[in-house]
């Protein structure tokens, strides 16, 4: 099933693509992702509290008993379903699909009502419970790409939305499509062991849909009829540690 | 017909009324909605007051406003939840612009406040409400007496009818000018 | 109300074969307070010595005023100012005042929102079926029992408000034409709720005022006659009523028209609450049973606040003689009906989940069970025990047993919407994500101002507007009346 906008063409469809085996939760994505789209640190307190606002996260799940255990890390973030449940509960449309497969959060158009978290599987919507607190040197590094959100709205990731358009912006300055490789969010260049993939799905000969179509690719909560743009490229070969 | 006259005739019982109310009526050849019967609370149709107008033309009428303006909600309800978006045709988690559970649901609780705010109207309308100037009336009547009134044309028949209501029964008649 | 005349009623009782009987004579008979019809104990005649002691009696609590009243007020006043002072702190510094966190992103506010919502069930929709069922003994009660409706769905609305991250930005919500073309969404199910809510709360709220008119009229002579300060807005509320037979004919088709109304509304607005849990695809949640069973529920807490509230109302203002034995006792066997209704759908909802152990869904029963095990005991055996006490004729006549039984529903429903919304938010898909949550105090403070802000709202009610629905009381002592069949005096009452 496809969504409503897809009976029409587009030329991009941007997805990811995560691959546990290399994946060996190292953390960096998290800290790029932080740095560039201007998440403020909350602090010790508000971590205690359970809001630590993180686009990615990384999810340790722990199996078996010591002295066998294995430790499995599940990078997480906003999975931008084609039919995602989050749009259809806002009230003011805060959050739509756009034509490129991404769903948009509109910061200014959030009221707070926080009903999009309540309907995403994969709790990877973050609400600002207070004004974001940036400070002294703190505030010298934020992007200027990225828009601060103000207090009672919700965020979550945006594919780095402001590279994806630098990117289209570049190739349309050359006259060109945007190529493989052009475009990377902040995670995915930051991702020493290589683990995860950004491009168009729509161009079958990006990395990201073959890897996609390969026959690793699994999508999470699939029963759930979201339809992911982020495909998770299952391992359990490989232990890591 | 500026000008009328009225006669409010009280009673103690409601027998006497019941039996006042057609002499009167006949004496003076009124009409419908010439002569009214005020009481505390709501007795039986056609009890106390014969009332063809009101009983065969006015109480079918007054589902007229309910309906006509459940129709006008009807129409707000699909604009509303059908029409905004297809205008606004944002792609929301894959439902069409158009979808028909939530504009039917929209739909339902707009007809239902409009048909509430229509039967209002029409009670306002019909019932003569709201009405704060002063009017033929007496405290009275709000603690159990019975008031026949009505309305005549001139200070002759207004005298004359005055008597006899207290011939009647009545046990105090207030007359009064252009207050029906 | 007073729809069908009377010639059709006694044209059937004499095609019953009991002879000619005459009418008028037996309605007149209720004016003569010695008469059979006035002493029998168990419709409105024996309030009823003559109307004018009637007025005087039922206006009291309206007309007098105690020095504890204005000592309940303002210390009424003072909790609603602490849990204001909250939420202005709340608005000001953020959502964090509140122990809300991801993915706990609905918390005790919308616990309680969904408790008032419920609250406001009974009012109307006992009125209204009660009126459309032309049940006799209604009469007296209808007033605290709408009134107590407006009131708790004007607190209920307060609750989206208190509870949204940016209050300022709230009118995005609205369908209001701009020059953005930007609509809300219809497809939310939140905009379902708001309009749904909106909407019951202007049906709601008309019908308490048409109902009040007539009454109005009244309060309005009394306080004219004593120059009291009521008689400003008496005067221009009560829209110039004088009672002529056309007011009351087109207020009688109109009032019915309403209660049917309302009993299309009433249903509608907390299945529509329930779907703002159901139409979500999380675990716990995502149940088809949610409409029906949220409505049930609705109906339970509130028929059991309107007993609570009548109790309440009858040992305050010494009403005794209004709100009788009777009255607690009929509303009391609704309770039992609608109380295993609702034991069964909290049956049903469980015995699924136990039987097929999805783990999703039973994982979220095991942690509940863990967390709020006592909770989940008080209310299941709550429902079960009032089913059981309420079964004794002598338990639904002991007015101190059914406040205290009727306060334990209450409990027990409060907690059943707070283990709606926090058990399940808090063991979410990701199970990375699992987490608890203790409402803080600023959430406490407002959930708290709310009673306090209800309670407030009915106190003030209390002073300002007629409690009792005298109408409806006269025109039951109008159209009732003794009636001989052969040998007998019976009871009969004319069709409505």
């Amino acid at each position: 099933m496809k969504s409503f906008n897809y009976k029409k063409h587009n030329d991009y469809k941007w997805a990811m693509t995560v691959d546990l085996d290399r994946c060996d939760g190292c953390g960096a994505c998290v800290v790029a992702c932080q740095a560039e789209n201007n998440i403020p640190s909350l602090g010790v307190e508000q971590t205690q509290e359970g809001r630590n606002m993180l686009w990615l996260r990384i999810e340790r799940y722990i199996e078996g008993s010591y002295p066998d255990v294995k430790v499995r890390f599940l990078p997480m973030m906003c999975q931008h379903c084609d039919t995602a449940p989050c749009e259809s509960v806002c009230p003011v449309y805060a959050t739509y699909q756009n034509n490129e497969g991404l769903n948009v959060q509109v910061y200014n158009r959030c009221v707070g009502t926080r009903f999009c978290g309540n309907n995403c599987p994969y709790s990877v919507r973050y609400f600002n419970w207070y004004d974001p607190d940036f400070e002294g040197k703190e505030k010298n590094q934020l992007n200027p790409d990225v828009s601060l959100r103000e207090k009672g709205i919700m965020e979550k990731c945006t594919f780095c939305m402001q590279r994806i358009r630098r990117g289209k912006d570049n190739a349309a300055d050359e006259g060109r499509e945007v190529h493989d490789g052009d475009i990377k969010p902040a995670c995915v260049q930051t991702c020493p062991t290589g683990a995860l993939e950004f491009g168009n799905i729509n161009d079958h000969h990006s990395r990201v849909s073959k890897l996609a179509h390969s026959g690793r690719a699994i999508s999470l909560f699939e029963e759930k009829g979201t339809h992911p743009s982020v495909k998770y490229l299952k391992g359990g070969t490989a232990d890591v540690f | 017909m500026n000008n009328h006259y009225t006669v409010l005739g009280l009673y103690k019982k409601m027998e006497t009324t019941v039996n006042a109310t057609p002499q009167i009526r006949e004496a003076f050849n009124l009409k419908d909605g010439e002569i009214e019967v005020l009481t505390s609370a709501a007795y039986p149709d056609e009890i106390l007051i014969e009332d063809k107008t009101l009983m065969y033309q006015v109480n079918k009428r007054q589902f007229l406003f309910p309906f006509l303006l459940g129709i006008v909600g009807l129409a707000i309800g699909i604009l509303l939840a059908g029409g905004t978006g297809w205008i606004m045709n944002l792609d929301v988690g894959g439902k069409p612009p158009f979808a028909l559970p939530p504009t039917g649901i929209i739909t339902y609780e707009f007809t239902l406040l409009f048909a509430v705010i229509g039967s209002v109207i029409s009670l306002l309308i019909y019932g003569g409400l709201p009405n704060w100037t002063e009017r033929a009336y007496d405290p009275d009547i709000t603690d159990g007496s019975l008031g026949i009134l009505i309305k005549v044309n001139s200070n002759e028949e207004q005298n004359k009818a005055a008597d006899m209501m207290a011939n009647l029964g009545a046990y105090k008649v207030k007359k009064g000018k252009n207050d029906f | 109300m007073s729809s069908n005349n009377v010639k059709r009623s006694s044209d059937a009782v004499t095609a019953g074969g009991h002879g000619d009987i005459s009418l008028l004579p037996e309605l007149e008979a209720f004016r003569d307070p010695k008469s059979k019809a006035a002493r029998a104990s168990y419709d409105d005649a024996d309030i009823y010595r003559d109307e004018k002691s009637f007025n005087e009696h039922t206006l009291a609590p309206m007309f007098t005023t105690s020095r504890a009243y204005f000592v309940f007020v303002i210390a009424l006043g003072i909790v609603i100012a602490n849990g204001f002072a909250w939420f202005v702190a709340q608005t000001f510094l953020g959502m964090g005042q509140t122990n809300m966190h991801e993915p706990l992103f609905w918390g005790a506010y919308i616990a309680t929102f969904v408790f008032w919502v419920g609250m406001s069930h009974s009012g109307t929709i006992v009125s209204s079926i009660l009126r459309l069922s032309q049940a006799n003994w209604r009469r007296p009660i209808l007033r605290a029992a709408e009134a107590m409706t407006a009131f708790s769905l004007l607190v209920a609305g307060m609750f989206p408000l208190v509870h949204v991250g940016r209050l300022w930005r709230v009118y995005y919500m609205f369908p209001l034409p701009n020059q953005r073309e930007l609509w809300p969404n219809f497809k939310s199910p939140l905009m379902w709720d708001m309009m749904a809510i909106g909407i019951y709360l202007t049906g709601s709220m008309t019908f308490l005022f048409i109902g009040l008119l007539p009454d109005l009229a009244v309060a309005r002579d009394k306080a004219i006659r004593e120059n009291n300060w009521r008689r400003h807005y008496l005067s221009f509320l009560s829209l110039g009523w004088r009672g002529s037979h056309r007011e009351w004919s087109v207020y009688n088709k109109a009032s019915m028209f309403l209660a049917v109304a309302i009993l299309c509304i009433a249903p509608s607005v907390h299945t529509i609450v329930s779907w703002d849990f159901a139409m979500t695809m999380t675990p716990g949640w995502h149940t088809t049973i949610f409409g029906p069973y949220f409505v049930v529920g609705a109906i339970y807490s509130g028929i059991a606040a309107v007993i609570t509230l009548m109790i309440s109302l009858r040992w305050i203002f010494k009403l005794d003689d209004v709100i009788r034995t009777l009255h607690i006792d009929c509303l009391a066997k609704l309770l039992i009906v609608i109380a295993i209704i609702w034991t069964y759908f909290y049956f049903c909802e469980f015995n699924v989940v136990w039987y097929s152990q999805k783990p999703e869904e039973w994982g979220i029963w095991e942690w509940q069970a863990e967390r709020f095990g006592s909770f989940l005991w008080i209310m299941v055996g709550g429902s079960v025990l009032s089913i059981f006490l309420m079964s004794w004729r002598k338990i639904r006549t002991n007015m101190v047993a059914m406040f205290f039984i009727t306060l334990l529903v209450n409990v027990g429903m409060f907690i059943e919407r707070y283990l709606i919304v926090v058990p399940i938010l808090s063991h979410r898909d990701s199970a990375y994500m699992w987490t608890d949550y203790v409402p803080s105090v600023t959430e406490l403070s407002i959930i708290v101002g709310s009673f306090a802000y209800f309670v407030l709202l009915y106190a003030l009610f209390l002073k300002l507007f007629p409690i009792v629905t005298m109408a409806d009381v006269k025109e039951g002592v109008i159209v009732s009346g003794d009636v001989k069949l052969g040998r007998h005096a019976v009871r009969m009452q004319v069709k409505e």
